[in-house]
Parts: C-alpha cells; structure tokens; sequence
C-alpha cells in the first residue's frame, strides 16, 4: 500500500509546485494521475519512488516512511519498485537483451542460466524477441516503451510506476502499449500509479483517476465518477475545453 | 543612489548563495566519492572497460601529438641554447629535463582532457537528462561506485602507462631531430642527456600522471551529474568539464613541480 500525507515539495526559490498532497493507494489498485503538462506530475511519481525527497509530508510504503528509514530499509522498500520513466531511460550502451539482464545481474544476482530464461520469457511477454541484439536507438518509440516496461517488470516489484506511457506514441501503438501494461499488472497482482495526459489512456486503466491542478491532487473516483465530476475545471480539463471558454 | 546600493547588495548576495551553494555541491560529491571509494569492493570488469576506452585508445592520439611537441622543444632549445652559449652541448640534457618533468605529463593531461574528460562529461551528462542515472538509482546501483570509480582508476592506471610511452616518446624524437638537425648520434645524445637527468624525474614524472589522472574523471563526473535538460546542458557541462580540468592540471602541476624543487 502506498500513502501520501501532507505532502508538500518545491524547486529552490520557487512556489510550491506540490501543496498539500493526500493520496491512498490500496494493495493492487491502479491509480491513474492526470494533469495539465508542467503540474509537478512527473516530480510526483520521483518522489513516491524514492528518488526526489520531498520538503514537507511523508511517503508510506506499507506502513514505512520512505524518507524517514535507514538506507538499508529504504533499499529494500525501492527493491520492491519497479518504474517505467517518460523518456524510457534505457542504458544505451547495452543491447535489448542486456538492458533487461542488467536487473537480474545486479540486484537480483542470479545466476547467468536463469538470468537468460527470464530475459527470453519478457523479451516474449512485450514481443521483442526479435530485437535482443539491437541497442536501443536501433529500435523504435514503441518498441523502446515496451523495453522499458519489461525492465520495469523484470524484477516481479510489488509498486511499479508509470511515467506517461504512451507520451510520444501513435492511437494505435498507446492502445496496444496500455493493454499491455493492463495485462502485466494483472499478472503481477501489483499496485500501480500512472501519469499521463490521455483521459481515453486513463480510463483503460484506471480504478481510480486523480487530477493534478494548481498544484493540489483532486481524486475523482472511478472512470465513472470521473465522467461525472462536478468541478468545473476539472471537468473542463477531462474534455479538453480551455478554462478561459465559458 | 540608494536603489542602485540595494541593486549591487543583491547582485553580491546572489553571487554568494550561487557560490556557497556550488561550493556545497562540490564538497557533497567528493566526500560521497571518497566514501564509496573507500568502503565499496571495486568493480573490475567496468574498470577494465574503462582502461581500454580511456588507455588503449587514447594511445595514438596523444603519441602523435608529443612528439610534434618534442621535436618543437629540441629545435626552440637548441637555437636560443646555441644564440647564448654558441654550442648545442646542453640541449640533450635540459630537453630531456623538460620532457621528464614537464611536458610529457602535462601534454598527456591536457589531451586526456580534452578526449577523455569531455567524454566523460557528455556521456554521464546524456545519462543525467535521459534518466538513465535515476533507473540506476532506482535499482539501487551507486552511480559514483558504478560510474565514477571504474573511471576513477582507469584515468589513474592509464594516464601512468600513457606518460611512460609519451616520454619514451618525445626521447625518441628528440634524439631523432638532434641526429639529423644537431649532429648528435644517439650515443652522444644519450651521453649528454644523463648528465642532467635522473631515475627521480622519471618516478616523479609518473607521481603528476597519477594526479592528474585521478582530477580528470572526478571532475566531469561531476560536471555530467550537475548537468541540465536539453542539448545544451550536456554542451555546457562538456566544456565546464574540460575547462575546470584544463585549469586544475594547470594549479596542480605548478604545486607539484614547486614541492618536488625540493626533492630535485
């Protein structure tokens, strides 16, 4: 379970880009997080996992303050998260292949037989069989999102995060990228927080929406009660229709 | 005249928070280097990567480079030598003592640099913007012990081997002008030149390769993990990398050459 209370979180001499942030995700629930571009979505999803300490509020994984516990626990909560970043952050110098070994090599310390089984079974699971020897630039946006998936994923993680997956993707490549994801999660029964812009992205996957404006988090509910959220802004925001529209 | 007061008490104010804060940074940095330098087993196969990308193909171009530069020293020495004192006698030895003591370390420092430090800037700088430092993070891989270290020791480990080639080097083509501009033979050059050179400047030469070779990936590491968004951070933090390396090579070889005065 992930909670947020209070949390707040600026840039140095800057306004509060995050104010006051309370969040609940339960034990296998996927929330999805949207958002006008440049709201702190992205500084969010940073901060929930470990890598960006917030300055104020606090950051609970399963009980535990992400923040506030020894290095070794804090090790051990990240080991439990798995994230897919927005510009897929790939390691350029290795292979496909080798991106998804490096994981289970390092972290995992398993041996080379099982390292080479497990990379076959995702490199399947996101249908990149064929590409294990290219490097990254070789391969296309697409393919490289479903990379950075299965990196994310390779390590079975409890937590996985979402940076806006299907940012840069055609219709049909988002759709295809978001079933994916939907497929995966539910194998790994894992709990998940996604960013991105697309409503028609966050209904595919969402239990429950949040919408991150002026720098509050609002949680609308499920796809439904979202549909039917009465805040204006908000709802000018979900059918895109510009604030300054009457 | 008060508002302009106010304006330059801020401008100051501003330059001393940026200043300290820099300073800040810096200090951070190297006491979380040293700490992992110390406390963590190294990593041999990165490191060995490293020395063949930092050593083995740094070889040719700073090779190529010092000897140019050797064959520049012999034939300034040996026309301001021959203008003062009307003989060629002393320039084997004060050649071989410039190139002993100076120039081959410093050359090869300053071509490490360039190719290498900036290298090493761009690269870690390219992993800073496309997050690639944040998923090792996440994976709880140290980048200073995964990336600074290995190249820590590898800049070390070749800088030392690429002065010993760049001396032996610049010798070779310094017997090789005096042959064919001074009249030396290689015997006579090699006579001359022991007159005034030692074993020490040898060992000494190899103590400033070692320092300089440890300034350069500790610098631009740094300068790659401070490194912002966009084409242009990687650019900016690729040229403070070299400069700020450029300049401490520079410090660091007038400190050491004025601490060894005492051992020559």
């Amino acid at each position: 379970m992930i909670a947020i209370k209070q949390l707040t979180h600026r840039f140095d001499g800057a306004e509060n880009l995050l104010n006051g942030i309370n969040v609940t995700v339960r034990r296998g629930e996927n929330l999805v997080i949207v958002g006008p571009s440049g709201q702190g979505k992205s500084t969010l999803l940073k901060i929930l996992s470990g890598l960006t300490a917030p300055h104020r509020g606090e950051v609970l994984i399963n009980g535990k303050n992400l923040y506030k516990v020894s290095r070794l626990e804090k090790t051990e909560l990240m080991s439990k998260t798995g994230m897919l970043f927005q510009k897929n952050a790939l390691f350029d110098s290795l292979t496909v292949g080798e991106n998804l070994a490096f994981p289970l090599r390092e972290v995992a310390k398993l041996d080379e037989k099982k390292i080479a089984e497990k990379v076959k079974e995702y490199l399947s699971a996101v249908e990149l069989g064929p590409a294990e020897n290219l490097y990254p630039d070789e391969i296309s946006g697409g393919m490289q999102k479903r990379l950075g998936i299965a990196r994310a994923l390779i390590l079975d993680p409890e937590i996985i995060y979402y940076d806006d997956p299907t940012a840069g993707l055609d219709p049909i490549t988002s759709r295809n990228i978001v079933e994916l994801i939907k497929k995966l999660n539910k194998k790994l029964n894992a709990t998940t927080v996604t960013i991105t812009n697309e409503m028609n992205r966050a209904y595919q996957l969402a239990d429950n929406i949040g919408v991150l404006m002026d720098s509050e988090l609002v949680i609308t509910g499920s796809v439904e009660e979202t549909k039917t959220f009465t805040d204006k802004k908000i709802q000018n925001f979900i059918q895109g229709i510009p604030n300054n529209v009457a | 005249m008060f508002a302009a007061s106010l304006k330059l008490i801020d401008f100051t104010g501003q330059k001393v928070l940026t200043f300290s804060h820099g300073v800040n940074l810096w200090l951070n940095y190297l006491s979380e280097f040293l700490i992992t330098l110390i406390s963590t087993p190294i990593r041999i196969k990165e490191t060995i990567e490293q020395i063949y990308e930092i050593g083995y193909k740094s070889t040719f171009i700073i090779l190529f480079s010092v000897s140019f530069a050797a064959s520049v020293t012999i034939i300034e020495y040996s026309y301001h030598i021959r203008l003062v004192i009307g003989s060629a006698q002393l320039v084997p030895g004060f050649a071989a003592l410039l190139i002993l003591r100076e120039l081959g370390a410093v050359i090869t420092a300053l071509l490490l640099t360039s190719r290498v430090g900036a290298g090493i800037a761009a690269e870690v700088g390219t992993m800073k913007v496309t997050e690639q430092i944040d998923a090792l993070k996440l994976l709880n891989i140290d980048p200073i012990r995964y990336l600074v270290v290995p190249r820590f020791l590898a800049t070390i480990i070749s800088s030392v081997i690429l002065v010993i080639f760049a001396n032996v080097t610049c010798l070779f083509f310094c017997m090789l002008v005096s042959s064919s501009e001074l009249g030396f033979s290689w015997q006579s050059f090699l006579h001359a030149m022991n007159h005034f050179a030692q074993f020490k400047d040898v060992l000494l030469s190899l103590v400033k390769a070692a320092v300089f070779g440890s300034v350069i990936p500790v610098v631009s590491c740094f300068y790659g993990f401070e490194c912002k968004a966009g084409a242009e951070g990687v650019g900016r933090a690729t040229t403070q990398a070299v400069v700020t390396n450029a300049i401490l090579i520079i410090i660091l070889d007038f400190i050491l050459t004025y601490l060894f005065s005492f051992i020559y």
